[in-house]
């Protein structure tokens, strides 16, 4: 069962983490498909080809 | 001050092991090609035929490619440590020791934090760390157990004030959105993280050293230990375990020779430095929905790629000790565990191409992915195999491999024996490593060392079948779309009995059954060569409830070090553990209820 409430046991001894954040930006890993790119694949293609 | 090591790898000679990995692979493949060539052609050439020299080529390859690791670590000789001077570790800045957690048993999770608070408190070095323990844990029964068990913790732990504890409400990312949702929070107030899995267990001496080295190397943003397992208590499970420590660390020094700086990260038991991690790491969604898209399952090995990518070192470092897991104590647990791995892997088939990545990198991507293509490829060959003796049967009246063969009779035994060898051949040359150089003695006796290598070779024989088809049917799951998610595993006793091995196996069983069946109609001269595949996937139930029973009546069997001279953290935990889970016993019928007599006693 997911809950979002706090917990009852809330008052246990938790401390709060340290507050120092850290920026952490998100990485590239996938580039969007371009058709220019089949384009110049095919340029090329031709090109090598004479 | 005193004198530690920093780590050494060094890049050129990485790139001279990775040609040579390569060069002796393919001479192995094209020489296991020529000996098929030679069998298969004198009954005339067939199109099966080439369909099995594609096939056979490519597990002969992926077989020898495996297979170096473990010969350059056997007789290449690793890069000697720098001798260097160094501080305590709180010279070096503060260290958080991160324990990710999602639905996991915290009396033993929380006894391995007061374990190694413990030892690091005994040592003097206490103060330079903190731990935090991460809680993605979504169910409130859970939750409420985690609260329970942190207020014993921090009754029970002297440094009590270095133990930190929080749970996300909802757990995005899973354990790389977890460990970046920290980050993100306190990273900043840290120089190093120490990533645990909640298995993990750390000698503090090994904690202190990983800052020590990783200090030491300003290039370096990533340190993997070489975790070794602990606590198996099945057949299959102490199989696994002894495998784990004679086999692993020899292929891992020659892995680490081949990776240079371009080296693995596992998800635990490894150290980084934040800010380089945060500068580097920071994962996207990929494109698309599960299993292929979504969050990053196999999070661990694109990381370590896109440190190297930002110019970073990521280390292998089997040099350091004491760093413990556990692992799957059944066959069952072990293709539970496969089924997200495989998932994870077959992802990077998304990443694979990403922008600027080394190449390197993206072959150990590649390398994860075949790690699972091949179950499949081995399947195919066997099926192509047996269809391939069927159209040759008229040709030849009877036999098969050395019989009334129409190709050589040495050639068939010739590549039987090369195969064998090459999956054979490094297991009995570590052993024979072992047996020479006096390290037995952590394994009981030479004898016994020589016993239980040949016993695991037994057993994995027999249940590589059954493996082999747990991987094939994850493979499929996945191409197929079917998201696995990352369910969390099993850390409690894997005692299985035959009705839960059936539930979950019957389909090899079938499988099995049905495969025999069309070799004893269509090629019955191949029965005797299918059995040793046939029979463990016909019996696969009774090899599966039978390999998860505890080994009590051969106790000497598969001993390892850390049962024979254990290393302070482990009697640590197994004493705070037997102290949180035994007062149930005797307190249970006053409590009622046995876990609040444990975390009250």
């Amino acid at each position: 069962m997911k809950h979002d409430t706090l917990f009852p046991v809330e008052h246990l001894r938790q401390r709060a983490l340290p507050e120092a954040p850290l920026a952490m930006p998100q990485q590239v890993l996938q580039r969007p498909f371009e058709w220019g790119s089949v384009f110049r694949l095919w340029t090329l293609v031709r090109l090598r080809r004479g | 001050m005193r004198l530690s090591a920093a780590p050494a790898y060094r890049q050129d000679r990485a790139v001279v092991f990775r040609w040579t990995a390569l060069a002796v692979s393919s001479a192995t493949t094209l020489f296991a090609a020529w000996l098929f060539v030679l069998l298969a052609q004198g009954d005339g050439w067939t199109a099966l035929d080439a369909a099995r020299l594609a096939l056979s080529s490519l597990c002969v390859f992926w077989l020898t490619w495996g297979t170096m690791g473990g010969m350059l670590g056997l007789f290449v000789a690793t890069p000697k440590p720098v001798a260097i001077e160094v501080d305590t570790p709180q010279a070096h800045g503060r260290t958080a020791i991160l324990m990710p957690i999602y639905n996991e048993d915290p009396p033993s999770t929380f006894a391995r934090v007061a374990a190694m608070s413990g030892r690091l408190l005994e040592i003097g070095a206490h103060g330079a760390f903190d731990i935090f323990i991460l809680s993605d844990s979504q169910s409130l029964e859970s939750a409420t157990r985690e609260a329970l068990w942190l207020e014993r913790l921090l009754t029970d732990c002297p440094a009590r004030e270095q133990i930190f504890y929080r749970r996300r409400p909802k757990n995005s990312g899973r354990k790389a959105g977890n460990i970046e949702d920290f980050i993100r929070h306190s990273g900043a107030a840290y120089e190093y993280a120490i990533v645990l899995d909640a298995d993990s267990l750390m000698e503090a001496d090994a904690i202190v050293a990983m800052v020590q080295r990783i200090a030491a190397a300003p290039q370096v943003g990533l340190l993997q230990t070489l975790p070794e397992i602990v606590h198996a208590r099945s057949v299959f499970g102490r199989a696994l375990q002894f495998a784990a420590t004679v086999y692993t660390p020899v292929f891992a020094r020659g892995t680490a020779l081949m990776q240079g700086g371009e080296g693995p990260y596992w998800g635990h038991n490894a150290i980084f430095r934040i800010r380089a991690f945060a500068q580097s790491c920071g994962l996207p969604q990929l494109h698309g929905n599960p299993p292929f898209g979504g969050h990053i399952l196999s999070h661990d090995y694109v990381e370590a790629a896109l440190l190297a990518r930002a110019g970073h070192a990521v280390l292998l470092d089997p040099a350091i000790g004491g760093s413990f897991e556990e692992g799957p104590d059944n066959i069952m647990d072990f293709a539970k565990r496969d089924q997200r791995w495989c998932q994870g892997n077959l992802q990077h088939s998304r990443i694979v191409m990403a922008p600027a990545l080394h190449l390197w990198n993206r072959i150990t991507l590649l390398q994860g992915i075949f790690n699972y293509l091949m179950p499949p490829v081995w399947l195919a060959l066997l099926i192509v195999s047996i269809a391939s003796a069927d159209i040759a049967r008229p040709l030849y009246s009877y036999g098969y491999y050395g019989f009334e063969r129409p190709g050589p009779d040495w050639a068939g035994w010739a590549l039987i024996g090369f195969v064998a060898g090459i999956l054979i051949l490094p297991k009995l040359l570590i052993a024979t490593l072992y047996i020479l150089s006096g390290r037995a003695k952590g394994f009981g006796s030479r004898l016994l060392v020589l016993v239980s290598v040949m016993a695991e070779i037994a057993l994995s024989t027999i249940t590589a079948p059954i493996v082999l088809m747990f991987q094939v049917r994850a493979v499929l799951r996945v191409v197929s779309g079917f998201d696995g998610g990352w369910p969390p595993s099993n850390r409690k006793d894997g005692t299985l009995t035959l009705g839960q091995a059936m539930s979950g196996s019957w389909w090899i069983t079938c499988c099995g059954a049905a495969g025999l069946a069309v070799v004893m109609s269509l090629a019955p001269a191949l029965v005797v060569w299918s059995l040793p595949v046939a029979l463990p996937m016909i019996l696969a139930p009774f090899v599966i409830a039978a390999t998860s029973r505890p080994l009590s009546a051969l106790a000497a069997l598969w001993q390892v070090p850390s049962e024979t001279t254990p290393s302070p953290v482990l009697l640590e935990w197994e004493r705070i553990h037997a102290g949180w889970t035994g007062a149930a016993a005797a307190l249970g019928d006053e409590f009622g209820d046995p876990e609040t007599a444990n975390v009250l006693g």
